[in-house]
């Protein structure tokens, strides 16, 4: 048996997999860590839409009343695209989409306190998702990438 | 032109005839054949978080008076260069450390480093 912020991620996965709908090569996927190529010369050279879910902390569970349990698990949510035009620098509106994108396919969705991820597990009440980052500025310029990092906390009561 | 700035004048051609490639370089619909000389060639990565990027990184080191009417280097200006029969195209991009995509090289200006990254 997987651990519990293990089997929270993968729940997340298969939530976003299935309100996404990612049409290859856009992804979506749990991963320890990823290395891919921003530029074209390295492989495995990053093409279409990804999300990356990753497990960041989770919190040994606190006393909620006498008789029940209250137990945090954070995770990263990364989206990331490489611009592929002939523009020096994405275009506004390319841009523009993909903050869209990340704020009503991702965001929204994770945060919605009626959502149930796993039995019990719900977004936490305490600390709500934020997005660290709407796009990565340095990315951005260097790569012509689209990055953003959001930070999504959920809660289960045992 | 003093004679310090003749003598680099003269170094730089000799380092280009030395160790020089032919590669295109463009801005828009505008192209310039000419010779460069390879700088640095390698990848970076940022590995800041669980998510790691690399980018493959070139420098050319360019006779500044053979960019002509194009004057200094711009972000977007594209250079191609064939490397081992495979046409590369490599894309003037600012740093990492945030300084523009090209400085020049040495006090006499005579040479123009440009930093890039490759698009395809």
């Amino acid at each position: 048996m997987a651990a519990r912020v293990i089997e929270v991620a993968d729940a997340v996965v298969a939530f976003l997999q299935a309100s996404w709908v990612p049409v290859a090569p856009d992804l979506v996927e749990r991963v320890y860590g990823a290395e891919f190529g921003l530029t074209v010369g390295y492989e495995p050279l990053l093409a279409g839409r990804r999300l990356m879910v990753y497990p960041a902390t989770y919190e040994h569970p606190n006393l909620e009343t006498r008789t029940i349990y209250r137990k945090e698990f954070v995770l990263k949510v990364c989206g990331v695209e490489r611009y592929t035009g002939d523009e020096a620098l994405p275009p506004k509106e390319w841009m523009d989409d993909r903050v869209e994108w990340f704020e009503k396919k991702v965001f929204l969705p994770l945060r919605n306190q009626n959502l149930v991820v796993l039995t019990s597990l719900i977004p936490s009440l305490e600390n709500p998702a934020t997005v660290d980052e709407v796009y990565d500025i340095a990315k951005y310029f260097e790569n012509k990438t689209f990055w953003t990092t959001g930070t999504f906390s959920f809660q289960e009561f045992t | 032109m003093n004679r310090s700035q003749l003598g680099a004048d003269a170094h730089a051609r000799f380092a280009k005839k030395a160790d020089g490639v032919s590669v295109v370089y463009g801005r828009g619909l505008v192209t310039k054949s000419l010779t460069a000389w390879i700088g640095t060639n390698n990848f970076s990565r940022d590995q800041s978080t669980a998510i790691v990027p690399i980018s493959s990184d070139r420098d050319y080191l360019l006779y500044t008076m053979d960019l002509g009417e194009l004057g200094v280097p711009q972000r977007g200006d594209r250079i191609t260069e064939t490397i081992n029969g495979v046409v590369c195209v490599y894309e003037a991009t600012p740093t990492a450390d945030g300084n523009p995509c090209w400085v020049y090289q040495g006090h006499s200006q005579a040479m123009t480093r440009i930093y890039t990254k490759r698009v395809s």
